[in-house]
């Protein structure tokens, strides 16, 4: 800015000057500066083409949308005959200009190919040979070929001018409009310089005519158009332009200078708001797209059947004239301009994002021009393209691999059968399309004469099924899964069925719907099972619970893995059709509440709580309707019991255990009516003892880590009175369903809650005992009977000794039962391993060796669980906690070295957790306990240097947990970081560091104040 | 430069006596050159995930909030501090989108021009490679890019950073000089060195000869 130039490079100025009016769109020559500079000529000859080449690179890799040609040269005053009269467009292949051609004194558009396009001798024969070709379609809908030639370095393509405007400005200033509200002109602004104001109000009417009016008229016109066309010099062209004919105060001449670059400045405004009333798109503009559709569908059949292929259909590629008809130009001439790698214009993501798959295979038929149009309607129905990416190799893998959004989810109101036309068209694979554009047009024409069209809208499940063959991985997992897909791909999807239902309404035929979706749902159900490694959709959260104790709650969020996340997605879609069935018909009333509790269920397993919510409140509700159809059917009512359940389960990853009990009230209450009608089926029972065996879990003390009982003061005591303070605030305790069963109150003053859950325990054992009796081959009765066993709150120090401990037994029974039965279900063998870690922890003290051997065998159960689904973290989980057990029982034992191996392994499993899950909080927390644990159980062997590291690292882990997630309830956090500044303080003493240990006690004194409780609580 | 220097100058001067509204102005002024670098330096791995107009706002807003250092700091001119800004900004956002790939891939994008040469070289010969063409396809291509990335690689590390800054950023050379901390006329003649060391890497490859015969 401010160096003179003598000190500078004196060529270096020169090329400053010579870059400054390149980029004002000015066409210095090298020859110029080399002849004005003799003396630095050579230097100059030398260099300036380099830097011309690099500003020109700069232009082309600008990922502008449509970035624009250049000549590479000035623009020439005549080509031949022609006399180049203004600029009236410009795409990927090349600059259009209205001309004249003065043998014939008619006006022409003449396109002018880049200079650097053609330099290699193939490309040049393969240009002319395509242009030839094309000059010899002729087609009310194809833009007419003169001829080709070429002048100088330039090659050019002469057409007929057409008076229109490229359907590419059409959809933006339609894009425009819809976004002028809300003001984002962002990101699909029209490229600067592309267009006079005038061009944009053309482009403007153009769009105006498509939503406003019905262009079929004007295509009845189009029989008579030859006349018209021969008449008035219209301007116009084949890329993007407009009539003059239409105003007659146009004078040509002032060409836009058409600064090509990456400069992002602002679409004329003014224009766009003037379209504001164009959002009213409706019925009358999808016709529209439907008949330039048609219209575009001929035009391309007529070419297919004289063996031409476009080989780029696109919105530019249309031209709009002013009377509704579309014209196809550039036939051809992508292949003749493409080189064999897709790389060469700037233009390349412009162009790409309208072809089809195959083409990337460097295969192209008539399907893959079907497949333009189809794209080309996609965006004319959406407002936007099927696919944007930012560069080329995105933009081909989406296009590879993904469908675009649904239009029903981008756009509303637009026909399903026009949307189902348009989807066939740009199916992935040729054979799913239409197989001519000839077909196509038919179906158009169809959807136009509101006659059935043929394309069938392709199943959720179908899409479903070919996602899986796209993505072996995923169906590899599941060979069974993918099995049951094709059996349901095979009975074809619901949509299906609905649709032909509504159009004959036979007995027959709806006999028949029923089976399918029947089938349909009962393979889905399977599938989904496959994807439900624990079984959630029996006993939900249940086992996760149980496993992982009170203060582990969170473990109970989802835990899929990405494959199955994706996929438990995609039947999402197809149960939401089903869910969506509902209508007056009660069957299907009844699958579609079905389907939505299926939602519910996934969209819990996803967690994604609120909408599974929303699905289960839906099926509560259409339950609802159909039990005042029909009150005898007590399976609604276990239905919608189930379901209250489930609403009250997702409460607790919510992060509020009591706040699942209102709907676990409600799913009793719902039971009791059945029963009150004299329905005592064994479902309805096993559902009661399942309301009641939730019941005595909500809002009860949380379980221990090492299932110990919990003591006031336990330094594992992870906040117990938290619990309590939560249920005060719960709704109230209600016992209206309960007598007790024993009589009188428990043995000795517990808490009012602890008292209330062992009731609704005692209760679903009554109930489940008598099932069993009733049933002994249900394995879900016996399973369900253990949990309540274990489960029974703690007796206390006062009741008979051996009380608590024939509780834990009969629950070992009977799961060791179960697990010799079923040996393939997983959740059995998890709970045993939990029921084994419990009755441990119940022995005597002084019962240390046959703690020992009873953990031995939980631990080989739980390895081989691990072993087995290695990625579920609660079976891991569970091994750690046998770890952590047996490290108890030999510290117990006196065997600190032992003790110390077991931790040591625990710590490795939980650090596998927490890298594999690492926001998960409380396996963060988990991990920060074992490593104090480790520690102290270093100190006591001396080993005081490790001891430091740990707790160290343990302490700055916990406080990486309040930093992370500051609003976290975090049980156990401020009890732990206590303790581990006071086992710290101890280490640094210990090593002589007496500094550092008073700074730590001083750290964990201004840690507790503000918690007011107790100092220095004892240390284990 | 593709404004008046004059009003920019009077611009800067309100800036510096606290007129808020003279930023917007003088970054509405800059918008074009700042998206330039942006385009440029952003890694192609965020390219669809993060838009360029939204780092032009968050540096807008950074601008916002240090602009007293700029008021404070005479000797830098206001655009070079401008991109200095931006460029943090980028730096952030890279972080914040690839964490710590960002430190094993040894990619840190550069702004400065010499604290990490290496990644401007990837990138330039990524534009360069963008005209490329060959009949023959693919592996040529790969190889042509290989080559290409080597030799652009074996640059001067500054000769290089003058390129991309005067070419793709569209800076001055009297900015150039200031961003690479050098005086203009070393920048001057590095640029002339510069472009005659791409004249010679581009036309020992194949593809790239046709094309410089082409142009005007």
């Amino acid at each position: 800015m401010s160096d003179a130039s003598s000190e500078r490079d004196p060529v270096e100025a020169l090329a400053t000057e010579f870059v400054e009016r390149l980029r004002r769109g000015e066409q210095p020559t090298v020859e110029e500066y080399a002849a004005q500079h003799p003396t630095l000529a050579d230097a100059i000859r030398g260099l300036f083409p380099t830097i011309a080449q690099m500003e020109q690179l700069k232009a082309r890799n600008a990922p502008l949308p449509g970035g624009a040609a250049t000549l590479g040269g000035p623009r020439p005053e005549t080509l031949g005959d022609f006399r180049i009269l203004q600029e009236v467009g410009r795409g990927g292949m090349g600059i259009v200009y209205e001309a004249e051609q003065q043998s014939l004194g008619r006006r022409v558009a003449v396109k002018i190919l880049p200079r650097s396009s053609l330099h290699n001798p193939r490309l040049l024969n393969r240009f002319h040979r395509e242009a030839q070709t094309a000059a010899g379609l002729h087609h009310t809908n194809i833009v007419p070929v003169f001829g080709v030639g070429e002048e100088g370095d330039y090659h050019y393509i002469v057409m007929q001018l057409i008076a229109g405007v490229g359907l590419d400005e059409v959809l933006l200033r339609l894009g425009e409009s819809r976004h002028a509200n809300s003001g984002g002109s962002n990101g699909r602004a029209a490229v600067p310089g592309s267009g006079s104001t005038k061009r944009l109000a053309e482009a403007a009417d153009a769009a105006r005519m498509l939503v406003d009016s019905n262009i079929e008229h004007a295509e009845e016109q189009g029989s008579s158009r030859p006349a018209e066309k021969d008449g008035g010099p219209a301007t116009g062209k084949p890329e993007a332009f407009l009539a003059e004919a239409a105003t007659d105060d146009f004078r040509p001449g002032t060409t836009s200078p058409g600064k090509v670059g990456p400069c992002p400045s602002l679409p004329a405004k003014g224009l766009s708001t003037d379209l504001t009333d164009l959002l009213r798109i409706g019925p009358t503009y999808w016709r529209n797209v439907a008949r330039i559709g048609g219209q575009v569908a001929d035009a391309l059949e007529h070419a297919h059947e004289r063996d031409v292929l476009h080989r780029d259909v696109k919105p530019s590629n249309l031209i709009l004239d002013r009377h509704g008809i579309a014209w196809v130009t550039d036939f051809g001439l992508a292949k003749a301009m493409q080189d064999d790698s897709v790389s060469h214009t700037g233009d390349i993501v412009g162009t790409l994002r309208y072809m089809a798959p195959e083409r990337f295979r460097g295969e192209a038929d008539a399907r893959s021009d079907v497949y333009g149009l189809g794209l080309t309607l996609y965006e004319m129905l959406a407002l936007r393209p099927a696919y944007e990416a930012p560069d080329a190799s995105s933009l081909m893998r989406k296009i590879s691999e993904e469908p675009p959004p649904r239009l029903a989810a981008v756009a509303a109101g637009i026909p399903q059968d026009l949307e189902t036309i348009v989807m066939k068209a740009i199916a992935r694979e040729p054979a799913h399309r239409y197989q001519s554009a000839e077909e196509m047009a038919d179906d158009l024409r169809r959807f136009l004469d509101d006659r059935p069209i043929h394309a069938r809208r392709v199943s959720s499940v179908e899409h479903l099924w070919r996602w899986c063959r796209r993505n072996p991985s995923v169906a590899g997992l599941t060979a069974t899964a993918l099995m049951l897909l094709i059996v349901v791909a095979v009975v074809a999807g619901v949509g299906y069925i609905v649709t032909n239902r509504a159009l004959d309404g036979e007995l027959v035929q709806r006999r028949k719907a029923d089976d399918t979706s029947d089938l349909a749902l009962e393979a889905l159900d399977d599938i989904f099972e496959q994807f439900a490694p624990d079984r959630m959709s029996v006993y939900a959260n249940l086992s996760q619970d149980d496993t992982a104790g009170g203060s582990m709650q969170a473990t109970v969020q989802p835990v899929l893995s990405k494959a199955a996340a994706s996929l438990l997605e995609r039947l999402l879609v197809f149960y939401d059709e089903l869910a969506a069935l509902g209508g007056g018909d009660a069957e299907f009333r009844r699958k579609g509440a079905d389907a939505n509790r299926r939602v519910g269920d996934i969209r819990a397993a996803l967690g994604q709580y609120e909408q599974a919510e929303t699905a289960y409140f839906r099926a509560v509700e259409m339950y609802r309707q159909i039990g005042e159809h029909d009150r005898s059917d007590s399976s609604v009512a276990i239905e919608t019991a189930r379901i209250y359940n489930s609403l009250g389960e997702l409460q607790i990853p919510a992060g509020n255990p009591t706040a699942g009990r209102p709907f676990h009230f409600k799913a009793l209450e719902t039971l009791e009516q059945v029963v009150q009608s004299a329905d005592r089926s064994p479902a309805v029972r096993f559902e009661m003892a399942r309301t009641c065996y939730l019941l005595g879990q909500e809002g009860g003390p949380p379980r221990m880590m090492f299932g110990a009982p919990p003591q006031p003061g336990d330094p594992w005591d992870f906040e117990f009175g938290g619990s309590r303070e939560m249920l005060a605030d719960g709704p109230p305790l209600d016992d209206r369903f309960w007598e007790p069963p024993h009589g009188g109150p428990g043995p000795r003053p517990a808490s009012y809650e602890r008292q209330e859950n062992e009731r609704y325990l005692r209760r679903a054992i009554d109930l489940l005992e008598r099932l069993v009796e009733e049933q002994p081959a249900v394995p879900d009765y016996q399973h369900l009977l253990a949990c309540c066993y274990r489960d029974l709150p703690p007796a206390g120090p006062n009741a008979p000794d051996g009380e608590k401990g024939r509780q834990t037994d009969r629950a070992i029974e009977i799961l060791e039962e179960l697990v010799e039965r079923f040996p393939a279900i997983p959740i059995y063998r998890a709970d045993l391993v939990e029921t084994y870690l419990q009755a441990a922890s119940q022995l005597d003290v002084e019962a240390g060796a046959t703690a020992v051997s009873q953990l031995n065998e939980a631990l080989a159960v739980a390895r081989k669980l691990v072993a087995e689904h290695p990625n579920v973290p609660v079976y891991v989980l569970s091994q750690v906690q046998v770890h952590l057990a047996l490290s108890q029982a030999f510290s117990r034992e006196a065997q600190p070295a032992a003790a110390e191996v077991e931790l040591r392994k625990a710590l490795g499993l939980q650090s596998s957790l927490v890298s594999r899950f690492p926001d998960n909080m409380p396996y963060r927390i988990w991990e920060a306990m074992i490593r104090i644990s480790l520690a102290e159980s270093l100190n006591e062997l001396e080993k005081l240097e490790e001891a430091r590291g740990l707790l160290e690292t343990a302490i700055s882990g916990l406080d990486a947990v309040q930093e992370d997630d500051p609003d976290g309830p975090h049980r156990g956090h401020h009890r732990l970081l206590e303790q581990g500044y006071d086992l710290l303080a101890e280490v640094y003493r210990q090593l002589g560091q007496e500094d550092l240990a008073k700074e730590v006690l001083r750290q964990a004194e201004e840690f507790r104040a503000p918690r007011g409780g107790p100092p220095g609580l004892p240390r284990r | 430069m593709e404004f008046n220097a004059d009003e920019s100058g009077e611009l800067v001067a309100r800036l510096k006596e606290g007129d808020q509204q003279a930023l917007a102005e003088l970054y509405s002024r800059h918008r074009p050159r700042l998206w330039r670098m942006i385009h440029f330096r952003l890694d192609p791995r965020l390219r669809g995930r993060v838009d360029a107009d939204d780092i032009l706002q968050e540096g807008y807003l950074a601008a916002v909030e240090r602009i007293q250092h700029f008021r404070d700091e005479s000797s830098t001119s206001f655009f070079v501090w401008l991109r200095l800004v931006l460029g943090q900004t980028l730096i952030d956002v890279h972080r914040r989108h690839l964490g710590t790939q960002m430190r094993d891939a040894g990619r840190e994008i550069s702004i400065h021009g010499h604290r990490s040469p290496q990644a401007t070289s990837v990138s330039l010969a990524a534009q360069l490679l963008g005209q490329f063409t060959s009949p023959s396809g693919a592996a040529v291509r790969d190889e042509v890019s290989r080559q290409l990335e080597q030799a652009v690689d074996a640059m001067n590390p500054i000769d290089r950073e003058v390129l991309v800054l005067r070419h793709f950023e569209e800076l001055t050379n009297g900015e150039v000089a200031e961003v690479l901390e050098i005086q203009p006329k070393a920048a001057s003649i590095r640029y002339v060195r510069a472009i005659g060391r791409l004249k010679e890497i581009l036309s020992q490859l194949p593809g790239f000869a046709e094309e410089e015969n082409a142009d005007g």
